[in-house]
């Protein structure tokens, strides 16, 4: 993000879009809360009515799958009363005239069947992001796990730079990050077309910079992008992917179309999965590494807002437990190139001599409860919480390039067969995949198995589905059982699931479409069904049996490492055959 | 007086670490886990729903068997006398106090949980084979509550006797302070006229 987490609390307004803090990041969601209290106007635009709707000053329940069509017709009303900032566009962008041709179209009464938002609303909320003195615009998954994300994107930066709502103190972009650290992964380069830093694997200089640094033949550095994780499974049909070595995730949680993924991945000549719980990637893996937990580590996270910082471990790993970046090096020992590190400092500072933009952010700077925030480029640079401060883009002519989109529809609307809208969202209770927090006695006293689905009152009503009953909720691509929470703070005809449960599993039923760019799947957006269960005492039983069940393979499975690290290994009955 | 815990809806996120502390805290002093607050959610409103420590308490006068007491402004809960009768559930205004018991899934020979009635049930019409209930609700966790340690925005505050005396006696200055305003506004438009 463009803005520091932080300086959310003294923005003078803060406009929210497809983001819900409260379930996914409370502790933005808390600097919200106080922002308000301080006086800022909120303005939200969500198809829920989440936590920070009911502190708005202007919430809009847009339709679901609407993004495009909502944002130009916000800029539209920008500039038809006049609210841009001329002098920042003439200075600091380029083709604003290009961009309003597209614009132009969208006044918010052509665009109000799409995005269910009455005009003079859309214009309050409009006038009220345009004249604040600072505004900060947040977005998250609403935005990113849509078949337009990218474009929304631009779309949203664009609104920003008109506006002058970027460049100056407390105002700018918030887009969060959906896990903890994905920033960090980027940042470090686990991007399929960037070395470390955001150095592009196509610029043949930066080859040529790691390929001596690694001490390796500037050849062996691959010069093409590689394939995002979304294309794994049909490459692996396609036979274009032979091998995956997936760590720290769980793909057949949390990715779309999940039996269909699973069916690709088990088509693979080699899956390598390290991780530290026994997940369903882990079940049907040929090789596990065992890596260690966040107590047991020492390493830099990397915030949203771009904050580097260190943490150390608590406790040393247990068993045959190694650090991944130890596993990392044996094997690429044993693959022929020697790799050794004494300790992740030595590491880091290897990164930080390569990465420009992360030279300045120091083991010592990040000491105890210190942080450095990129872009750092030496060692007295105090960081960055606010970028593009005066206007200054990071462009080769430093001003913002503003592009605009037209709207198209989601990829598989609604129809009499699969009727409802189903979204997939985040629960507070439980991250990611919830091999984790799974194992937490108090999480698991919140929210169990088999999960929630929303649904709104007259949907439920209309199935006979009531508050509290299991449900059998279906796709084009599978089904899943699942917990009726009817919830009037939705849209009616859409449905609201959290992806982390095993048996109310969402992403069997999830479609598998992407982005052409980013290749992030539209999560936010496909066709189902959902039917009541007659007999519900049946349906808690097969639910308790099903995870039962579940939970004692994983179990079997896991199993295996029970030994001393000391003693000599009895001979084991083969992987298959467990499974089996 | 009584204490008890007051909630600012606006600052509540709905995230629910009161619930997951409460049930912590009860636990690790070797009483029930269930959680003492409920979560209600409705469009317009997020709110933990506790015990008032009603002064004069439903609870604590149908209890057949003195297993409910006042305990200095506090409405207790003996986990240990109570029979499971659920009175104390039936007349409760907030629904603020409800059966729960340990389930015996996990003890030898029982592995597996089998539930035997719809999760949608009412907690007070619920049975489990073998599992023994008591009466649950908020003991402001003897002086010391969990759930307003934890919460991350401030929405749940302990109210004791001294500060509502405070709070009050500040209202009533603000109050007089306003109608101060209010008379300047009236003389105001007086004088334009």
């Amino acid at each position: 993000m463009s803005v520091s987490i932080p300086s959310l609390e003294d923005a003078k307004c803060i406009f929210l879009f497809g983001y819900n803090p409260s379930a996914s990041h409370p502790i933005v969601s808390r600097r919200i809360v106080r922002a308000k209290e301080k006086g800022a106007k909120i303005i939200v635009a969500d198809p829920r009515v989440i936590e920070t709707a009911r502190i708005a000053d202007i919430y809009m329940q847009i339709n679901n799958g609407c993004n495009i069509a909502f944002l130009n017709a916000f800029a539209n009303a920008i500039v038809t009363e006049n609210l841009h900032d001329k002098e920042f566009i003439a200075e600091h962008t380029n083709g604003f005239d290009e961009w309003w041709e597209t614009i132009k179209d969208y006044t918010p009464e052509s665009v109000q069947h799409i995005t269910g938002i009455d005009p003079e609303t859309m214009r309050e909320a409009a006038r009220m992001y345009a004249t604040a003195e600072s505004a900060v615009l947040g977005w998250g998954m609403g935005v990113a796990q849509q078949k337009q994300n990218v474009l929304t994107v631009h779309t949203l930066a664009a609104i920003a730079c008109i506006t002058h709502q970027i460049g100056k103190p407390n105002a700018g972009l918030a887009p969060v990050r959906g896990q903890n650290n994905v920033q960090g992964s980027c940042d470090m380069g686990m991007l399929p077309n960037f070395f470390p830093g955001y150095q592009k694997v196509t610029d043949p200089a930066m080859r040529e910079k790691f390929a001596k640094a690694w001490g390796v033949p500037v050849e062996k550095l691959s010069d093409h992008e590689g394939y995002k994780l979304t294309d794994v499974g049909h490459n692996a049909e396609e036979g274009k992917v032979h091998a995956f070595y997936n760590f720290g995730e769980d793909p057949l949680q949390t990715e779309p179309d999940a039996q269909d993924l699973k069916r690709q991945l088990q088509g693979l000549d080699l899956l390598i999965c390290q991780d530290i719980f026994m997940t369903q990637t882990c079940m049907i893996a040929d090789v596990i590494f065992p890596g260690t937990s966040w107590g047991e580590h020492d390493g830099v996270f990397s915030a949203s807002d771009r904050t580097f910082q260190r943490f150390t471990a608590a406790v040393p790993p247990k068993g045959e437990c190694k650090h991944d970046w130890q596993i990392f090096s044996e094997l690429s020992t044993r693959m022929g190139y020697p790799m050794h590190y004494e300790d992740t400092q030595e590491i880091w500072d290897e990164m930080r001599s390569l990465c420009p933009t992360f030279y300045g952010a120091t083991y010592e700077k990040m000491a105890g409860v210190g942080h450095a925030q990129w872009p750092i480029p030496t060692i007295e640079h105090p960081g960055t919480p606010i970028m593009y401060l005066g206007g200054k883009f990071t462009t080769p002519d430093n001003r913002a390039n503003l592009m605009a989109h037209d709207w198209e529809p989601p990829t598989e609307l609604p129809d009499e067969e699969y009727p409802l809208i189903l979204c997939t969202v985040r629960e507070v209770g439980h991250y990611s995949c919830r091999s984790m927090t799974g194992n937490c006695r108090a999480l698991s006293l919140l929210a169990e198995e088999p999960g929630e689905i929303h649904i709104h009152p007259d949907d439920a009503k209309a199935r006979g589905i009531y508050d509290g009953e299991l449900v059998r909720a279906f796709s084009r691509r599978g089904e899943a059982m699942s917990r009726a929470v009817v919830d009037e703070r939705i849209n009616k005809g859409t449905v609201y699931m959290t992806y982390q449960w095993w048996i109310g599993k969402c992403n069997n039923l999830t479609l598998h479409a992407v982005d052409p760019r980013s290749h992030t799947p539209e999560d936010k957006f496909s066709a189902c069904q959902v039917e009541a269960i007659e007999d519900q005492v049946w349906a808690e039983q097969h639910m308790q049996e099903l995870y039962t069940q579940l939970k004692n393979d994983l179990a079997d499975l896991a199993s295996a490492q029970d030994v001393e690290p000391t003693s000599q290994r009895q001979p084991q009955e083969t992987r298959e055959s467990v499974i089996v | 007086m009584n204490r008890f815990i007051s909630i600012h809806p606006d600052r509540c996120i709905g995230c629910g670490t009161c619930r997951a502390a409460c049930s912590e805290g009860h636990i690790a002093r070797g009483l029930q886990g269930e959680p003492r607050l409920s979560l209600v959610q409705t469009r317009g409103i997020s709110a933990a729903v506790t015990c008032h420590h009603c002064e004069g308490a439903p609870c604590l006068e149908v209890c057949p068997v003195a297993a409910i007491t006042r305990e200095d402004g506090m409405v207790h809960v003996n986990e240990q006398h109570c029979v499971g009768c659920k009175l104390c559930a039936v007349v409760c205004p907030f629904g603020a106090i409800h059966p729960a018991g340990t389930s015996i899934a996990g003890v030898a020979g029982t592995s597996v949980n089998t539930p035997t009635y719809p999760k949608r049930l009412d907690p007070i019409l619920r049975y489990d084979i073998g599992v023994y209930t008591c009466a649950v609700k908020c003991d402001l966790c003897s002086g010391d509550p969990r759930c307003v340690a934890a919460c991350p925005t401030a929405a749940l505050e302990y109210v004791k006797e001294d500060e509502i005396a405070g709070s009050i006696k500040d209202r009533r200055i603000e109050a007089a302070l306003a109608a101060g305003d209010v008379q300047e506004s009236i003389a105001e438009i007086r004088r334009s006229r």
